[in-house]
């Protein structure tokens, strides 16, 4: 728990060093959560997500670099410049363990670096360094340029993409990215082209032994769940056939909800070559492909496949590989581009705006606007703006958008049949996001009732459709997925996300105690994970929030799924809006979805 | 309970059974069983009755495919999701399959 937090003055070359306070870890332990906290402390309301007032903030989790299990993640908070509000994104790979090595658990970035730069984190130091050699780099080339340069060391760039303020713009390292809402413009915006941690120190365990035994015991409990073994076999490209099997995968912008047989993960997996981890992962999900990059995994797979039209699987893997080394959110890309040819098709934008008719599935044509949305180029300039770009498009353009608060969906899962889905999204503090609170046990219809009244309480109707209980599944959800991410642990062993097993509370506790000396028994590691969906909210209200952006999108309420399983279903109105409230009231917040005055006054005692 | 439809009056008394109390229903299997069991689609034979009752007849039939849809003392793996003609069911669903029902195996993992 030694980590330090450091603040870079960015316009004037200057950084502080200071100890992380205890009362900080104990109610928001590391990673997302205390970032989250940084996040609100450091930033004024209503400030440009673009201009040098907003921050960039890493943090890496509490176990992040330690051998428990998983244990590689960290998160980089900004405000983002694709939704306005909190952004965030979730990265697993190396950096997060390299930068605890060299001595920081959290860095705060603020300003604007008069030129180019980059900071050298080492032995406890934090150098600013000219960047302009590297300028105009993609993420795989400065990456590789950095190694050549500095020896052994981790980086996280932002690739052109970020450096032309494309607002989905991803902060890549290695062959993983902090993808969502928009990180790597706020990095091309502060003149900050990346971090590098060439530190070669450890992450201090507070009781080795005691961590070594727990660890390896939890290693065969993990490794062991049936589900491990499958991903780390196939990886997560299969999971696009399920959901495109039961008519739940989002196709042609929503306007179809299952796709031709033909796409499916078979072919993606005929061009894998080997699957890689990140650090200290038991799962090993991620392809490294043959031509030369890693995945798609199963959002990409649906959102630059189905959801563009596109009907040829191996084009999916090029377009991945694309946006990859662009630095583009593959999320953002595939909806935004899906929308566009939605409006295109509709009349709404015609030839004039987009320059050349705008097909669905047109591979090449994909390809081309992807490029120019990396270089900010004609109509793909315009793309670049993500949701924004309804200004270009006019009002109308709206009720076809698949997004919520500004921010595309993540996951190419058409949220219509399962009702929790819907409301997670709706509520999720950074936009539509399902790593946020997917129930997914939800689509678990073989576990029994007493278990999923075990994990979420009881209330929570069996059926997937029904609106009984949902916010419940949801509201704990929230709690278990703010304590990983904190944690630094990744959700694929994480209690809940993907099966009823594997870390929950009490292994996180145990984790915890014995990886950091911080003390929690089952119910006080959920309240953190609740301190955390606070501050966030806190976060958003601030930025003017309402209960009226606790939405989704019109489509999902007014029009039919298509699908085999899922024909005709869609989110009754009432029906949400009674989940809402009940959502509201679990989490202690008012009808409007404001914090009440003395737990705002709580949580601002932490600062 | 919902209305007989033509289909389902066709389906239960028109197509032969192939010997009294066995059921042919079609099974469709999605990765990561089809691997498994190295095959996506059959028509399955069995001795009739639930959900449960064919998967313990799939265990025993292919013995690498029940190690995969079967836990601990037999019981259907929790980690295992049908759909029956269509529709999410569960093996503990009480109802009978019929003659040309449609099964589909999957595993309810989703992706991040």
């Amino acid at each position: 728990m030694s980590g330090k937090l450091a603040i870079v003055d960015l316009t004037h070359g200057k950084t502080a060093v200071e100890a992380i306070p205890e009362r900080w870890r104990r109610n928001f332990i590391g990673g997302r959560g205390l970032n989250s906290l940084l996040l609100y402390k450091f930033l004024k309301p209503g400030v440009d997500p673009l201009s040098p007032e907003n921050v960039f903030i890493a943090g890496a989790g509490l176990l992040t670099g330690m051998p428990a299990p998983s244990a590689s993640r960290m998160n980089f908070h900004f405000k983002s410049p694709e939704s306005g509000i909190l952004g965030d994104g979730n990265m697993g790979g190396f950096f997060g363990a390299a930068m605890r090595e060299a001595g920081f658990d959290h860095i705060v970035f603020r300003g604007r670096a008069e030129k180019p730069a980059y900071a050298l984190l080492d032995g406890g130091r934090i150098e600013l360094r000219p960047a302009g050699d590297y300028w105009g780099l993609d993420t795989i080339e400065a990456q590789m340029r950095f190694r050549k340069d500095l020896g052994r060391c981790e980086t996280a760039v932002c690739g052109v993409s970020g450096e032309r303020l494309v607002r989905f713009a991803a902060v890549r390292s290695g062959m993983k990215a902090s993808a969502r809402c928009g990180g790597g413009a706020v990095m091309g915006s502060k003149n900050l082209k990346a971090l590098a941690a060439a530190g070669s120190g450890e992450v201090p365990v507070s009781d080795a032994a005691g961590f070594t035994e727990y660890v390896q015991s939890l290693k065969d409990y993990v490794a062991g769940a049936k589900v491990a073994a499958v991903l780390g076999k196939v990886g997560t490209a299969f999971l696009y056939d399920t959901s495109n099997a039961i008519g739940a995968i989002r196709t042609k912008n929503s306007t179809l909800t299952s796709w031709v047989e033909a796409f499916n993960s078979k072919h993606i997996e005929e061009a894998t070559r080997k699957m890689t981890a990140c650090a200290g992962c038991y799962i090993h999900c991620r392809h490294r492909n043959r031509l030369k990059g890693e995945g798609p995994e199963y959002s990409t797979t649906g959102l630059l496949g189905a959801n563009c039209g596109i009907e040829k699987t191996e084009e999916v893997v090029e377009l991945n590989n694309l946006c990859n080394r662009y630095g583009l959110d593959t999320s953002s890309a595939g909806s935004i581009i899906g929308w566009a040819m939605e409006l295109f098709e509709r009349g709404i934008i015609d030839e004039v705006r987009t320059e050349e008719p705008l097909k669905w599935g047109d591979f090449g044509r994909m390809k081309e606007l992807l490029r120019q949305i990396n270089f900010r180029e004609g109509f793909g300039g315009i793309l670049g703006e993500s949701t924004h770009a309804v200004r270009f498009f006019g009002e109308r353009s709206r009720d076809y958008l698949i997004a919520v608060k500004g921010l595309p969906q993540s996951d190419p899962h058409d949220c219509r049949y399962i009702k929790a889905f819907a409301l997670g999204i709706a509520v999720a503090s950074r936009g539509a996001d399902h790593l946020r609170n997917r129930p997914t046990l939800e689509i678990f219809t073989n576990l029994p009732s007493d278990v999923k009244e075990r994990i979420y309480g009881k209330g929570v109707n069996r059926d997937p459709t029904s609106y009984e209980g949902k916010a419940q599944a949801v509201a704990f959800s929230d709690d278990i997925y703010a304590a990983v991410d904190s944690l630094g642990v990744c959700k694929f062993v994480c209690h809940g996300f993907n099966s009823p097993h594997a870390v929950d509370f009490g292994r996180m506790a145990a984790l915890a105690r014995l990886g950091a000396g911080l003390h929690f028994d089952e119910k006080g590691l959920r309240a953190v994970g609740s301190n955390i969906i606070d501050i966030e909210r806190l976060f958003n209200l601030r930025e003017g929030v309402t209960r009226r952006d606790d939405t989704i999108p019109r489509r999902y309420f007014e029009e039919g799924m298509t699908g085999p399983v899922t024909k005709g279903h869609r989110i009754e109105r009432a029906k949400f809006e009674a989940m809402l409230d009940e959502y509201y009231a679990l989490r202690g917040w008012t009808k409007e979805g404001t914090l009440p005055p003395e737990r705002v006054q709580a949580l601002e005692g932490y600062l | 309970m919902h209305a007989l439809a033509w289909g389902d009056v066709i389906i239960k008394f028109y197509i032969p059974r192939t010997h009294s109390n066995t059921v042919r229903v079609t099974v469709k299997l999605l990765r990561p069983y089809s691997d498994t069991a190295g095959w996506e689609t059959r028509q399955v034979e069995f001795g009739g009755g639930t959900l449960r009752a064919l998967l313990l007849a799939l265990g025993e039939r292919f013995p690498a495919l029940g190690k995969e849809l079967l836990g601990a003392g037999g019981a259907p793996d929790e980690a295992v999701a049908l759909l029956l003609n269509g529709r999410m069911a569960g093996p503990g669903d009480g109802a009978a399959l019929g003659e040309g029902d449609t099964v589909t195996i999957f595993t309810p993992v989703s992706g991040g």
